[in-house]
């Protein structure tokens, strides 16, 4: 790859909603049968293994929240919302190109979302247990993914051998294994590349691309850039920001790109979309594959679980393993989840003597000078 | 229009402060205290346990400063108040506690147990999401099992099938009374005004010995009657009062503002809908002697029609009951700030009002006093709406 064909990939990926619609338009011409996930939390391995392309619901449009209409409070987390708002779009979009919405009891809100959204849709909900230490929480989340597989067998009209999902699995965790690398290339001092340029990858690859597509495209980046962050003097002059929280797709603009431009580096997505979701890799050797998916889903470090101590292990490793001077904590509006957890993590930071701050936001662009100030002012604080 | 208060009124408003002397003479003899939330709370094993089960405070704004401090502003005022309490050692009865019991219904208050746990020691229980038998029960089961032994464990006791069933029977009486109290709502004009039925369904569960409870409650249901029969009911002799019913839950810290306006316009409230609402009471644990225990206690909480349950086609078909039993001429949806479980869902009752024809108003707040004019001036509004229907004879 050249730098001129880096530049071009990276202003691809900043205006790919566009593309991704004709992406999907394409796949659907071809065939393809297309399910919209919002959460990390739903196996794609069995849904690959079925040969259903899943689509990415977290859409971060603000224009989709107005969509909603009176149907939701307007005291919510805007990812639901416009998640929700898609439903009603005039233009074609993720949520028009599934046939189906898988989701599940991740949160309250999405929880709840999911029965107002049955009536446009044809939804599967898949539930989770309220935490992933429970004795039976494992035997009841397989129950769930063997239920899922049944249901996918129903409609693909064929039964999905262990073989096929072991494929799959192994496809996911290469994928998994290729995001992790690029991430990983952060750790050096100085980064390669900024938080904002991993961002639009991680999103741009993942929307635009089948899945081998991806990983080849996702290894030729990473050897790219390891091979322009040779030439780069190793000095360490930025601050380093570890983010961590909720999803940040629809807020990157006033949270990473903020941070960034007020001079420091996010060299560290904690949330999903970023490491929370490649960390857990399906162990491919064990007998029952079925079993190993859905164990690797139980190890993701989301609030939702009671308790979250995989969050906050997390978060310990990744401090001294990115070098990370401080720690940005991004809640949606009434994510209560995060919102709450962020006594846990803020009482993490201290132990750490890694300074905290934490921002709640949401998609509307009124709140950037408010948070610059805020942004500002901690990143002197460092 | 002022409505009078029959002559006890006062009694079970008193029941709440007085429980508080209970309370510590109960511990002075050496009995232990489970303090606890939710409706989910399994009850009878805490009964069969030979303990004294209490609802912690989570009403008032007083602890809402301090629980902010930890806890985040954009969240229930319910979950605010019932940490800072504890936190601020202003609930007597938290303080009283050997146990605190939580649930992990909805986010926030289960993302806010962990931080009590810190404060208190805690036993969680972890509910299904789905309130489906096949999807669910078993492990539903798991957790009240779980339950129970975490009783045995931490108060050194053995908890017998015997004392569970008899715990069962007990706790079945006492749903067939409170049935029995919203069914005074039932007559037309009402035997009984919607904040004397709070009051009495509050302060019922401050007098701790059972059967003392069962009795005061039953003499006060049976006092309503007999007023009613007499002629004093609380709107005999007036005009017939609108009959509302109220939607939702944890009402307790916003009862003067909404109830209370309600009654003060006029109208009355004659049944409350949600997870205390009429389905609660009716719906019994089943007693067979061949039943596992722990499995009917297991099957009758599951069915209980909180919003935190996805989906909830319990409790759509709880309003519309309740709206034709009570001949229901308006339902207010009483949402607490920010709480997404009923938030949401309260457009699907909207829904449910709308296919039985019954007017439908959402009202959100909190524990503050601020918004009393407002939602005054809301309630006054749809009341006239809803007498100008009657009427227009509008009502299906």
């Amino acid at each position: 790859m050249t730098d001129e064909e880096y530049r071009e990939l990276l202003s691809r990926f900043r205006n790919i909603r566009a593309e991704e619609r004709s992406y999907l338009d394409a796949l659907k011409k071809r065939g393809a049968r297309i399910a919209g996930v919002f959460c990390s939390f739903v196996p794609l391995e069995i849904l690959d293994a079925a040969g259903i392309c899943s689509v990415n619901l977290r859409n971060g449009e603000e224009s989709s929240i107005l969509l909603s209409g009176e149907d939701l409070p307007g005291n919510l987390c805007p990812l639901i919302q416009s998640g929700y708002g898609e439903l009603f779009s005039p233009r074609s979009s993720c949520m028009s190109f599934s046939e189906l919405v898988i989701g599940e009891t991740s949160c309250d809100g999405k929880k709840k979302m999911y029965e107002l959204l049955a009536e446009k849709k044809e939804l599967y909900l898949m539930q989770l247990p309220q935490g992933a230490d429970r004795p039976y929480a494992r035997k009841m989340w397989i129950h769930e993914c063997r239920r899922l597989l049944r249901e996918l067998e129903k409609r693909m009209g064929r039964t999905i051998c262990g073989e096929e999902l072991r494929a799959a699995s192994r496809a996911r965790n290469s994928y998994r294994l290729a995001r992790l690398r690029l991430m990983q290339l952060l750790r050096r001092i100085p980064a390669p590349l900024s938080g904002e340029e991993l961002f639009l990858i991680l999103e741009g690859t993942e929307r635009l691309f089948p899945l081998p597509g991806r990983i080849s495209l996702l290894c030729e980046l990473t050897a790219y850039l390891e091979e322009r962050s040779r030439l780069l003097p190793e000095k360490r002059e930025r601050k380093r920001i570890l983010l961590t929280g909720c999803p940040i797709g629809g807020v990157s603009e006033k949270t990473l790109r903020l941070i960034e431009s007020a001079g420091a580096s996010v060299v560290c997505l904690e949330n999903c979309g970023g490491l929370k979701e490649v960390y857990p890799m399906v162990d491919i050797d064990r007998e029952d594959i079925m079993e190993a998916i859905a164990d690797r889903c139980l190890e993701i470090g989301c609030a939702v679980m009671d308790p979250n101590r995989r969050r906050l292990d997390r978060i310990r490793e990744l401090s001294k393993e990115y070098r990370i001077d401080g720690i940005v904590d991004i809640v949606l509006r009434t994510c209560h989840s995060y919102s709450v957890e962020r006594f846990s993590v803020r009482e993490l930071s201290e132990g750490l003597k890694i300074p905290y701050s934490s921002v709640e936001v949401d998609y509307s662009r009124s709140e950037i000078p408010r948070l610059a100030t805020r942004m500002e002012a901690f990143l002197e604080l460092l | 229009m002022g409505v009078e208060l029959p002559k006890n009124f006062l009694e079970f408003e008193d029941v709440r402060k007085e429980g508080f002397l209970r309370m510590k003479r109960l511990k002075e003899e050496g009995k232990s205290v489970v303090g606890t939330f939710c409706q989910y709370t399994p009850s009878e094993l805490i009964d069969a346990a030979g303990l004294c089960e209490v609802g912690l405070c989570g009403r008032s704004a007083e602890a809402i400063p301090s629980a902010e401090r930890d806890l985040p502003g954009n969240l229930c005022p319910l979950i605010k108040a019932s940490y800072g309490h504890v936190l601020d050692k202003t609930c007597p009865y938290a303080f009283f506690s050997d146990l605190v019991m939580g649930e992990t219904t909805c986010d926030g208050k289960k993302k806010m147990y962990e931080m009590l746990g810190r404060l208190k020691p805690m036993h969680v229980i972890h509910l299904p999401n789905v309130p489906d038998t096949e999807r669910s029960l078993l492990y539903w089961r798991m957790e009240i099992e779980a339950f129970k032994e975490k009783l045995e464990e931490s108060f050194d006791l053995k908890i017998s099938e015997e004392a569970i069933r008899r715990a069962i029977r007990r706790g079945n009486r006492e749903r067939r009374l409170m049935a029995r109290l919203y069914e005074l709502g039932r007559y037309d004009p009402p035997a009984i005004t919607g904040l004397e039925m709070r009051s009495i369904m509050d302060g019922s569960q401050f007098i701790f010995d059972k059967e003392e409870r069962f009795r005061k409650t039953e003499a006060k249901i049976e006092e309503c009657e007999a007023e009613y029969r007499a002629g004093r009911g609380p709107y005999s002799g007036k005009r017939r009062p609108l009959r509302i019913l109220i939607s939702g839950a944890g009402l307790g810290g916003t009862e003067d503002k909404i109830i209370g306006a309600i009654e003060r316009a006029g109208a009355a409230v004659v049944c409350y809908e949600g997870c205390c609402g009429i389905s609660s009471r009716r719906r019994l644990i089943d007693e067979s002697p061949d039943k596992d225990p722990i499995l009917a206690i297991a099957e009758k909480y599951l069915e209980v029609p909180c919003a935190v349950m996805s989906p909830n086609e319990r409790r759509m078909e709880q309003v519309r009951s309740t709206i034709d039993e009570w001949r229901i001429d308006g339902v207010i949806s009483v949402n607490l700030h920010s709480c997404n479980p009923f938030g949401i869902e309260s457009r699907n009752i909207g829904k449910s009002c709308e296919e039985k024809g019954v007017p439908h108003m959402k009202l959100e707040t909190d524990f503050y006093p601020n918004d009393r004019e407002q939602l005054k001036t809301r309630i006054e509004a749809f009341l006239e709406l809803l007498e100008s229907r009657k009427r227009g004879g509008k009502r299906k």
